[in-house]
């Protein structure tokens, strides 16, 4: 009776002790439930401003949550941390810069009151760790690079996103700390866009050479592999920059003449030369440049646009910025490839919305009284998939680009992540 | 003999660890009652440490007991976060607790002893890795109970006894100090309140190594009864008072290189920090690479972050434990306890720093720990005149409650199982020997304090505490 006593409690006691073993369910549930899903349980996307959500050459929280890495972080149903940038109106702050609400005046207009800090900061709110590591003016080498390390990048003002949004770290320094599982990258971009932003003389010849990108972008991709945590991902192509709104082909603004009597435009603005069935290199005119031509003429002084100035892409320059990116996404393309990951060309996507005027204007939108804008200027200067810097996407593009990602995951891994929501 | 008396206390010293009571108690004072998992306040060992575990047992006592022994543990435990499902490991050593008593029978009524004890106190140790540096990757508590006892056999079935406890009580905390949670001064021409990782820093970012030292003595009381009702059946009980210690000693601050520097020019307020200013050299004294700015966080004399003096106030609770035993037959005996500790005195921690004007030092922790019951239960077998052997098991509730389970002491419900033996070596020597083994309910816990010394709550819990450990007790005694 006694031995059985104890047999009763030690019975007991193991089923105690058992369980006590079975601790998983008081672990937070990760793992979206759909086909597929355990891929998407840590999701990193490297990039850059296009990434980080920048629109209207500004940044802050209610344009960070529109970027389409954090829609498709949403339809995946997974934890997704970014650097929130301070959006308290209350408060005064409006963003990091706050977003330009009109292009045309000098200086640009933006959010806020002129006496509201240049900088909101970020929110007092910290992600533990960031998922969108993501930061406006990466290029690939600063995807690489400390910050300080040679080869150093050429100094640049969105330098100060790499204290602000990274903490002084790089982009794969963070994404490490986050362990993923899946990540997309897009990145570039800025490896050519100097071509078209940079308001120097002779920016038009400011691009990575394509075999320098092709050795950075794969060591790059090397320090992924290292991870030994990704299980797969999606490689996004650079966007052929020609195409972006705030630079117009030179045929445009010749044909913008005729309704601007003062306004002259040399007929070296309408070189071109074909290079494909469908591209066609033009003769490129940067807003920066043209704007303050059209704006003089428009308030009749006397004003011609050459396009032999330095300040305007020329064909040659153009072929070689086209020819360039061509071979910036072949090789990302093979990195792709090399690893089965998904591949997304975006020039397609761009092309159509060329089409379509609405979308994206071949000709910037100038109020025809800049006193008294009309709503067209001010909304949707360059089209409505631009936002209003003619160089960033649009909510309604970032959410385009999240949808047709999500499609080409879902195919390429046969997945079955929900729609946008 | 005084050179003898300061090795006991160096000895003691290095005794803390995350142990087999509830919060930071530790009850594992004998390895004799370690095999009885801690029962005996009804029918103590006969080692002397009657003086803990049932202070009116020393009565009746039959010339004298002298007993060493030490207990060895071998603590596991880690934290397994819920995002990335990776653990950290604890970092504890082996660990080493001794114990002394002393126990002399005076008169067939009166018996008197001396013990060394310690009924509280704790270890936890992290490596630097861990997020959970930044509440504490090495804390120590420590408190050595000095007791001297007088038992006295009132009736034949009642006897009465009590001790005053002298208690040396030290803590040691270790922490970093993350730049994340860091507030910029307002020197900076920044709103107050704001903080590094407004300006990005991020979380992770150790910049200072804080070590907290202090040590106060102070007196508690411990008394118990003894209830012989027959021959078989006896009962016992013992309240032992709080102790509280108001600590003073010393805080010392060491910056820890970030390696993080400018990446360009940086308008805060009317000041412009210039790209390329390091910012372990803008914590610091005003350099030429900062544009002349420097916050002199570390400056031995005026610096937040200079040597400085420390208060804080820890209560080791007041505790009872009753109980019964039971001699079946055939030299059974059974044995059942049950204790109950006032956890709930451990409510606030105030870490005061009395000469920083700023304010940024000091910090409050809400604990509140709630009340905390224990079950014991053992049975016992003296073989022959050479051997007894033993066992038990017992379970005792968390005193943490939900969201206070913490770097500091990620403690929860256990179920701890003992055996044990005795075997007398010779006509005057006996050997013990015991081992527990403690297996605790994994629990959810966080890492992080609350910032600006708010309460924290449940939300904050970001993983997963996992401890077991193996205890190892053997002690020598002598009759005399």
């Amino acid at each position: 009776m006694t031995h059985r006593r104890i047999l009763v409690a030690g019975g007991l006691s193991l089923a105690l002790l058992a369980a006590a073993c079975h601790e998983d369910e008081l672990f937070t549930p990760l793992t979206p439930s759909y086909k597929g899903g355990a891929m998407f349980t840590r999701y990193v996307s490297f990039g850059n401003s296009i990434t980080a959500g920048f629109q209207s050459f500004g940044l802050n929280d209610s344009l960070q949550r529109l970027a389409y890495p954090v829609l498709l972080a949403r339809a995946m149903g997974t934890t997704f941390y970014y650097p929130s940038i301070n959006y308290v109106p209350t408060a005064n702050l409006f963003g990091c810069p706050s977003p330009i609400t009109f292009i045309f005046s000098n200086p640009p207009t933006r959010l806020g009151p002129p006496a509201a800090p240049p900088c909101s900061l970020r929110s007092p709110i910290i992600p533990p760790y960031l998922n969108n590591v993501a930061f406006p003016g990466a290029d690939v080498l600063e995807l690489l690079n400390t910050n300080y390390a040679p080869p150093q990048p050429t100094p640049a003002a969105t330098d100060a996103y790499k204290l602000f949004l990274l903490g002084g770290r790089t982009e794969l320094q963070r994404a490490r700390e986050v362990l993923p599982t899946f990540v997309t990258v897009w990145i570039g971009n800025n490896d050519v866009s100097g071509a078209i932003l940079d308001t120097s003389a002779n920016a038009g010849t400011d691009v990575t050479p394509p075999a320098t990108f092709t050795a950075r972008f794969n060591a790059f991709m090397d320090s992924l592999d290292s991870f030994g945590t990704i299980q797969g991902g999606l490689l996004i192509g650079v966007v052929q920059i020609t195409g972006a709104p705030y630079v117009s082909q030179g045929r445009a603004y010749f044909a913008a003449q005729a309704a601007i009597p003062t306004m002259t435009v040399l007929p070296n603005c309408l070189a071109f030369q074909p290079l494909t069935a469908t591209d066609t290199a033009f003769v490129y005119v940067p807003f920066h440049y043209g704007a303050p031509i059209v704006a003089r003429a428009a308030a009749g002084v006397a004003d011609t646009l050459d396009c032999s100035d330095s300040h305007v892409i020329s064909v040659a320059e153009a072929v070689n910025i086209i020819g360039t990116v061509v071979q910036y996404n072949a090789a990302i393309q093979q990195a792709a490839v090399a690893r089965d990951w998904a591949y997304l060309d975006p020039n397609p996507i761009l092309r159509t919305f060329a089409a379509d005027t609405n979308r994206i204007r071949p000709f910037p939108h100038f109020p025809p009284n800049p006193a008294a804008p009309d709503s067209i200027s001010v909304n949707a200067p360059f089209g409505n998939a631009a936002s209003r810097d003619g160089v960033h996407p649009s909510s309604s593009t970032q959410r385009l680009i999240a949808q047709i990602l999500r499609d080409s995951i879902n195919v390429h891994y046969n997945a079955a992540i929900p729609p946008i929501p | 003999m005084r050179r003898s008396v300061r090795y006991a206390l160096v000895l003691f010293a290095g005794f803390p660890a995350l142990l087999g009571a509830q919060g930071f108690g530790i009850y594992e004072q004998g390895a004799c009652s370690m095999g009885r998992a801690g029962t005996g306040v009804a029918a103590p060992c006969s080692d002397g440490s009657a003086i803990f575990f049932s202070p009116a047992g020393l009565a009746g006592l039959t010339g004298g007991r002298a007993t060493i022994g030490v207990t060895l543990l071998d603590v596991e435990g880690g934290f397994t976060d819920d995002i990335l499902q990776q653990e950290t490991r604890l970092d504890d050593p082996f660990l080493a607790i001794p114990q002394v008593y002393v126990a002399y029978g005076v008169t067939p009524k009166l018996g008197v002893g001396i013990g060394l004890f310690a009924p509280y106190g704790l270890q936890t140790r992290w490596p630097l890795s861990f997020d959970g540096r930044f509440s504490g990757y090495d804390n120590i508590l420590r408190s050595v109970y000095v007791q001297p006892t007088v038992s006295y056999q009132v009736t034949p079935w009642l006897s009465l006894g009590g001790g005053v406890d002298v208690v040396f009580g030290s803590v040691e905390l270790n922490q970093r100090l993350d730049l994340a949670d860091a507030p910029v001064p307002t020197a900076l021409g920044v709103p107050a309140g704001t903080l590094f990782s407004q300006f990005g820093i991020a979380p992770g970012t150790d910049f200072a190594d804080t070590h907290l030292e202090a040590s106060k003595t102070t007196v508690a009381g411990h008394f118990g009864a003894l209830f012989k009702v027959n021959d078989r059946l006896s009962f016992g009980a013992r309240f032992m008072t709080q102790a509280k210690f108001d600590y003073s000693g010393t805080a010392s601050f060491t910056q820890v290189p970030t390696g993080l520097v400018v990446p360009a020019d940086l308008t805060v307020g009317s000041l412009t920090i210039p790209a390329g200013c390091p910012i372990d050299a803008l914590l610091t004294a005003p350099a030429a690479s900062c544009g002349g700015i420097g916050l002199n966080l570390f400056n031995p004399s005026a610096g937040v972050f200079r040597s400085q003096p420390v208060t804080t106030t820890i209560k080791n609770p007041s505790q009872m434990a009753l109980g019964v035993a039971y001699k079946v037959a055939s030299g059974w005996t059974l044995l059942g306890d049950y204790q109950y500790t006032w956890w709930d005195s451990f409510n606030e921690l105030d870490i005061v720093f009395p000469q920083d004007a700023s304010g940024a030092l000091s910090r409050k922790l809400f604990e509140r720990y709630d009340g905390t019951s224990g079950f014991r239960f053992a049975a016992e077998w003296m073989k022959d005149a050479k051997w007894t052997f033993r066992g038990g098991y017992l379970y005792h509730g968390g005193a943490a409650p939900a969201e206070t389970v913490t770097p500091l002491l990620p403690e929860g419900n256990r179920n701890e199982f003992t055996a044990g033996a005795t075997v007398k070596l010779s006509r005057g020597l006996t050997a013990d020997l015991a081992y527990q083994f403690i297996r605790q309910n994994d629990r959810r816990g966080r890492t992080r304090e609350a910032l600006f010394n708010q309460p924290a709550t449940t939300g904050l819990n970001n993983g997963l505490y996992n401890f077991h450990a193996h205890l190892f007790g053997v002690s020598l005694g002598y009759a005399f």
